[in-house]
């Protein structure tokens, strides 16, 4: 009973410093990207590689999303004898919800991963302690980048997301279907406002946050606990980053679409 | 402390995993000498070494480096003191995303704050041409080999001339050949730039040819100190074990 406890106590206290390393790591990160000396041809390398290079399987998903999204929503409109929602609903779906948590889920899967295993190689390859003992804050050289670029990405490709997938959803529903192309788009002006794409927006910003202060932290500490050092800690630091990231963008998506409905 | 004593270790104690690796370690280094520090693997050269370079922090003891205790001052004067030491860390830690060139002007840009091209330019020959490697400067780390990447790590590790040079066994993997190079580069540039040196090392006997005092840690303390001749006739068992042929 007694070890029970204990084991119990070390658990709770383990997870309690860990909450407290992964806010600590945000507060820095969050604090040397507004602070100067500002590195802009890192963050625009990082605006490319976690951008541009994103843009193919953005496009893909985004295109596909948008017409699976209407083949669904026309056989259960059609029910209704509502077809002419069909637009709105692939709209509001895309730019309310999908949009921006599948664009999450794609980066994660494409730029997070790659983030957290170059700075876990840069860890274990002493690359990260080569920063300090030359007096430089490594924050600026290996975080900051990747926070900034992914402050900037991420409401773009979500744009394009939705772009790609309205239009997708336009290639079933009218070309494929036969719903009408004023009908698919001018129900879409009635019923997305403004507030829809905000809402997008923001969400778009905080999976930001979340997609690099994950990838970042899980890389930046490779080792730092039992998790072993070398090859192994760092495969290990990149499936947490991916599995961590992907479950905290479904649960805080669920948590502001529950405060913004 | 003396004047000449650039780096003073003081009962500098460290556990890890509740193991006791550093267990009163005291250490005087003199301006301009080089000492290698040898011992077994895990015997903690290498900690000795992290808490030398302020990444870690001892359980107790003190690490003064020019009079400073850089295991109790804030950041900003270990960053000043840091600005003193050059490192060459036992994988070399280049950079991977940048080349010879960028990587060896690393601190000249970053630390040091040049921007003149020309003059950058020149000081990455001059580093290069020590540590004989001119021609690769377009060159990757991951293109480069074992001996290449470590003359690299030892040309930025010198390039801003520091006070101090750290060496955390810069020939471990490489061939015989090559850890002669390396050790006649060491010898080399200290005699040119007349840092202070500490080689954490166990390469026996090479290394005594590169220091002017060796340290044997063993058990967490520093079991026996002198030159490399004292180190040879020293009575002490483990002592003679080590550095014994075999």
């Amino acid at each position: 009973m007694t070890s029970f406890v204990r084991v119990l106590g070390r658990g709770g206290l383990d997870f309690l410093r860990g909450l407290g390393k992964r806010g600590i790591f945000l507060f820095n990160a969050i604090h040397y990207s507004v602070t100067p000396p500002y590195k802009w041809r890192l963050a625009w390398r990082q605006v490319w590689f976690i951008g541009y290079m994103s843009l193919g399987v953005i496009v893909m998903t985004g295109g596909f999303t948008g017409m699976v999204l209407a083949l669904q929503l026309y056989y259960t409109l059609k029910k209704f004898g509502a077809e002419s929602m069909i637009g709105p609903g692939v709209a509001s779906s895309l730019v309310r919800e999908l949009g921006p948590v599948f664009t999450a889920l794609m980066v994660t899967a494409r730029g997070g991963s790659a983030i957290t295993a170059e700075l876990g190689i840069m860890r274990i390859s002493e690359q990260i302690d080569s920063y300090y003992v030359m007096a430089l804050n490594p924050y600026k050289y290996v975080v900051v980048p990747n926070f900034v670029a992914a402050i900037v990405c991420f409401p773009l490709l979500t744009a394009v997301f939705n772009t790609v997938g309205i239009w997708g959803g336009y290639m079933v529903a009218v070309k494929l279907l036969g719903v009408g192309s004023g009908v698919y788009f001018g129900e879409m002006q009635t019923f997305v406002s403004a507030r829809d794409i905000w809402l997008g927006v923001y969400k778009s910003l905080s999976f930001a946050v979340i997609v690099s202060w994950v990838s970042c932290y899980e890389g930046f500490y490779v080792g730092a606990d039992s998790s072993g050092f070398g090859a192994k800690a760092v495969s290990r630091a990149t499936t947490a980053s991916v599995v961590t990231a992907s479950v905290s963008i479904l649960v805080w998506d669920y948590t502001l679409g529950s405060f913004f409905v | 402390m003396p004047e000449d004593i650039v780096i003073e270790v003081k009962g500098l104690r460290k556990a890890l995993a509740a193991k006791a690796v550093l267990n009163g370690v005291d250490l005087r280094i003199r301006r301009g000498e080089v000492l290698a520090v040898i011992g077994a693997s895990g015997a903690g050269k290498s900690i000795l070494l992290r808490h030398l370079m302020g990444l870690m922090l001892p359980d107790s003891g003190a690490v003064l480096i020019g009079g400073v205790d850089i295991t109790s001052v804030g950041l900003k004067q270990l960053n000043k003191v840091r600005s003193s030491i050059g490192v060459l860390f036992q994988s070399g830690a280049l950079f991977d995303s940048l080349n010879v060139y960028e990587n060896v002007s690393f601190p000249l840009r970053e630390c040091l704050g040049l921007i003149d091209e020309g003059k950058i330019g020149r000081r990455v020959k001059n580093a290069l041409d020590d540590v004989n490697l001119s021609g690769i400067e377009h060159k990757y780390p991951a293109e480069l080999s074992g001996g290449m990447k470590k003359r690299a790590a030892l040309a930025r590790a010198i390039i801003t001339n520091p006070d101090i040079v750290l060496f955390d066994e810069p020939t471990t993997g490489l061939d015989p050949l090559l850890k002669r190079a390396i050790h006649a580069l060491i010898r080399k540039n200290h005699k040119k730039y007349g840092f202070t040196g500490i080689i954490v090392s166990h390469e026996i006997p090479d290394i005594f040819e590169v220091s002017d005092r060796v340290a044997m840690l063993h058990g967490g303390i520093i079991v026996e100190e002198g030159t490399p001749e004292a180190l040879r006739n020293s009575k002490i068992p483990i002592v003679r074990e080590f550095i014994s042929p075999l």
